[in-house]
């Protein structure tokens, strides 16, 4: 098919890489976001502006808040296609109540799976979730977005296309092809190990954008792969190679009865009912054990299993803030008289590496050091994706302009949108999220159109000015969003102070990191956009003073 | 001597598209089915062995994307677009059906 | 570990990397003529490369005393790629500024 492994490497390289391209900015920017998640929504909900909190009482705080939960409207009619018969207005026979918390969390989240008569698959249960303030039970408003973890998050896994999941399946692809545009990027990079410090900015301006490419792919090699990679394993079970609900459920089954015989947990209700113990005891007692075990720590998860059955147990796990593992050391108890069941032992070599791999690409120790290189590496990917298409234009753009082709034109408009348009996007929904009305109905609707509308006028305003590329000479349209992402960020700060009162040199005096971290990094963006702006205006006066000054100073400097 | 389609550059172009185009679905169909062979035939072997079995489908997993990624890049370096199906297509086929036999001989 | 113990740990370790991938740099001959306007002899450079290498070492080390091992070689790692990234930068604007890591080669004097 092409003449050489090099040249079929270069071909896939080029193309894939350029098509899904735009899909990995995606992933690698709002990855690199998703770093900061949970600091991001403290920024975006002023009402959960408060310290972390550790998992709450059972008996206080948690049960009232679980009995109030009832699934929601979507999440009954989700279920109905999968259900033979009449679906009841209430539902109260509790397959499972679940709480899940980190050292960075200050509001907890809850789950509450309820058993459905008449599924068709026996045990599959209709879910609820809800929000609460750890220190009373208080519930938070449904439809306060969490900017972090409820929209950047699952843009960067899924570009929250939930039809059929199948942004999870073009992100799943995308990664796929990453891993791919990094093995064909070592065989085509000739002098890879002499050219690891390369950067030669000053030179033409080809061979600078291909050495920032170069640069910015091999240095963090392993952080790219290995995301890539891990990414695809967290989701492979479930989504990309579910062979435990499909062909080999069988199997499954199996191990399923095999593993309740073994560790008396039972995968059934009893179909009697059965009483519930003092649970904060059992919370207790197995802080206690990991005491003894030279392993003190907090609770992480917290699950309730076939409640009000006398089946029901209750585990805890410990939360993995001090190792890469998320969470471990289960300790379960019959819920009825509050005994000791068993206690998980120590992982098997396999689930340990399983647990590895996971936990270092969802990031739920605590190490800020660690996060803030992530968030280094997120953006390195991004800007190695992002002169990937610069290449592709600078190198076309010449030829395409004398041939009379539109190509380098499109995908360079296409490329404003997809780095520049994605940051003003970005920015456009903390902007919104400032400006809509505290108390306005649907507010979540309203800043998810802010995104998106924000990200489409950056694409219309990106094609209009593009026509100079077209003669061989730069878009404009970068250097205007580049002061349009300055502003907007300055927007942010400044409406965080009116809108909320927690001004920068507040939010530093009392040491609040999850605010003053947005706002500091937004007046960091701001700064870097001013700085590029400045730079690609000076460009721009080159090239105005007349074709042949811009191309007499690339010779000069090539 | 009488010319043949080869003979004109728009079609040998046109054989070419279709060419490559045989070779990207050939990556992305054939590698994932492949994988998913692959996926099917460790996890129920090392069930069989006695691995726990969400310790066997997530070694399987790892060893199914990697599969993947090999099966991708091969599919653009391999001299034969048939042979390319025959293996992945084929090959995909095959191991999925030593992981259903695998799992007929348990269960 | 008291806390402020692993974050001196974690700076020496940062220091170390980036020493490390500074003295991998100046063992090129490429480089190392950005630095001094003139290539070290081959001894010089060789001796470059084993401080690089052994700095790095060190920051794994470091890294170790500082965290879990989970964690520590995955900080480890991320470090290599910011310093090395970093020693780039330099390269590109300032590549006199790695003069110091290596002292003991005379620079080319200016003009």
């Amino acid at each position: 098919m092409f003449p050489s492994v090099r040249q079929a490497m270069a071909w896939l390289h080029t193309w894939f890489g350029l098509v899904l391209g735009f899909v990995l900015m995606a992933a690698f920017f709002f990855g690199a976001l998703s770093v900061f998640d949970r600091e991001i929504d403290r920024w975006a909900i002023p009402a959960t502006r408060i310290q972390a909190q550790p998992m709450p009482s059972y008996e206080r705080v948690l049960r009232p808040a679980f009995e109030r939960m009832q699934p929601t409207r979507q999440a009954i009619d989700a279920m109905r296609p999968r259900v033979d018969g009449p679906m009841p207005e209430r539902y109260d026979t509790v397959g499972s109540w679940s709480a899940y918390t980190t050292h960075r969390d200050p509001v907890l989240q809850l789950f509450a799976g309820y058993v459905v008569p008449n599924a068709r698959h026996a045990g599959e249960l209709v879910w609820a979730e809800a929000t609460i303030d750890p220190r009373d039970g208080r519930l938070l408003p449904d439809d306060r977005l969490k900017v972090g973890s409820g929209f950047f998050f699952p843009m960067h896994y899924g570009l929250t296309l939930d039809w059929k999941h199948l942004g999870i399946w073009i992100v799943g692809l995308s990664a796929l092809v990453m891993l791919a545009a990094l093995a064909s990027g070592v065989v085509m990079h000739r002098r890879i190990f002499r050219e690891f410090f390369t950067f030669r900015p000053g030179r033409a301006r080809l061979r600078s954008v291909l050495d920032l490419h170069n640069l910015t792919g091999v240095v963090a090699l392993p952080f790219h792969f290995f995301f890539a990679l891990t990414g695809l394993l967290i989701f492979a079970a479930v989504y990309y190679f579910p062979l435990g609900h499909t062909q080999l459920h069988g199997l499954h089954d199996l191990n399923a009865q095999v593993e309740a015989s073994e560790t008396g947990l039972p995968h059934e209700r009893a179909g009697r009912p059965g009483g519930l113990a003092n649970v904060d005891a059992m919370v207790a007692d197995a802080q206690r054990r990991w005491a003894d075990d030279g392993k003190a720590g907090d609770v992480g998860f917290l699950v309730l299993q076939h409640v009000g059955d006398a089946n029901g147990y209750v585990s805890v796990y410990r939360a993995g803030t001090d190792r890469i593992a998320l969470v471990g050391d289960g300790i379960h108890y019959k819920a009825a008289t509050g005994e000791l069941i068993r206690e998980d032992p120590a992982a098997t070599p396999v689930a340990r590496m399983a647990e590895f791999l996971t936990g270092l690409h969802l990031q739920h120790f605590r190490h800020w050091l660690l996060r803030w290189l992530y968030v280094l590496g997120g953006l390195a990917g991004a800007v190695c994706i992002a002169t990937g298409f610069v290449f592709f234009v600078e190198k076309r753009k010449r030829q395409h302009a004398k041939d009379g082709r539109q190509g380098a034109r499109v995908v360079d408009a296409l490329a404003v949108a997809a780095v520049t348009g994605m940051v003003l996007a970005a920015l456009g929904i903390l902007v919104a999220n400032r400006l809509l009305p505290e108390d306005l109905p649907g507010r979540a609707d309203w800043e998810r159109w802010a995104f998106w509308g924000t990200w489409i006028a950056a694409l219309l305003h990106a094609a209009w000015r593009s026509a100079p590329v077209a003669r061989a000479l730069p878009n404009p349209a970068w250097r205007e969003q580049a002061i349009a992402i300055g502003v907007l960020a300055l927007a942010a700060v400044l409406l965080n102070w009116i809108t909320t009162g927690d001004h920068l040199l507040r939010t530093l005096a009392t040491g609040y990191w999850p605010v003053a971290g947005v706002d500091l990094s937004l007046l960091a963006v701001a700064a870097i956009a001013g700085a590029s702006a400045l730079r690609l205006a000076r460009r721009h006066a080159a090239h105005a003073a007349g074709p042949a000054y811009a191309a007499d100073a690339e010779a000069r400097h090539a | 001597m009488s010319r043949t389609a080869s003979d004109f550059p728009s079609t040998r172009r046109h054989g070419q598209r279709l060419q490559l185009a045989s070779r990207v679905l050939a990556a992305i169909l054939g590698g994932y089915a492949f994988a998913w062979g692959l996926v099917a035939a460790s996890a129920s072997l090392m069930f069989a062995a006695g691995m726990g079995f969400h310790d066997a489908e997530f070694l399987a997993s790892l060893a199914g994307v990697l599969a993947f990624l090999l099966a991708f890049l091969w599919a653009f370096v391999a001299r034969r677009g048939w042979l390319v199906w025959a293996v992945l297509a084929g090959g995909g086929a095959l191991l999925a059906g030593i992981g259903s036999f695998v799992q007929s001989l348990l269960v | 570990m008291p806390e402020h113990a692993g974050a001196w740990l974690l700076l020496a370790a940062l220091a170390c990397a980036q020493a490390g991938m500074g003295w991998l740099a100046l063992s090129l001959p490429a480089h190392a003529q950005q630095a001094w306007g003139r290539v070290p002899p081959m001894a010089t450079l060789r001796l470059h490369r084993v401080l690089g290498w052994v700095a790095l070492a060190c920051a794994l080390l470091l890294c170790l005393g500082a965290d879990h091992a989970t964690m520590a070689v995955l900080v480890w790692a991320m470090a290599m790629s910011g310093a090395a990234l970093a020693v780039a930068f330099v390269l590109s604007s300032r590549p006199r500024w790695l003069r110091v890591l290596a002292p003991w080669v005379a620079g080319r004097p200016a003009g």
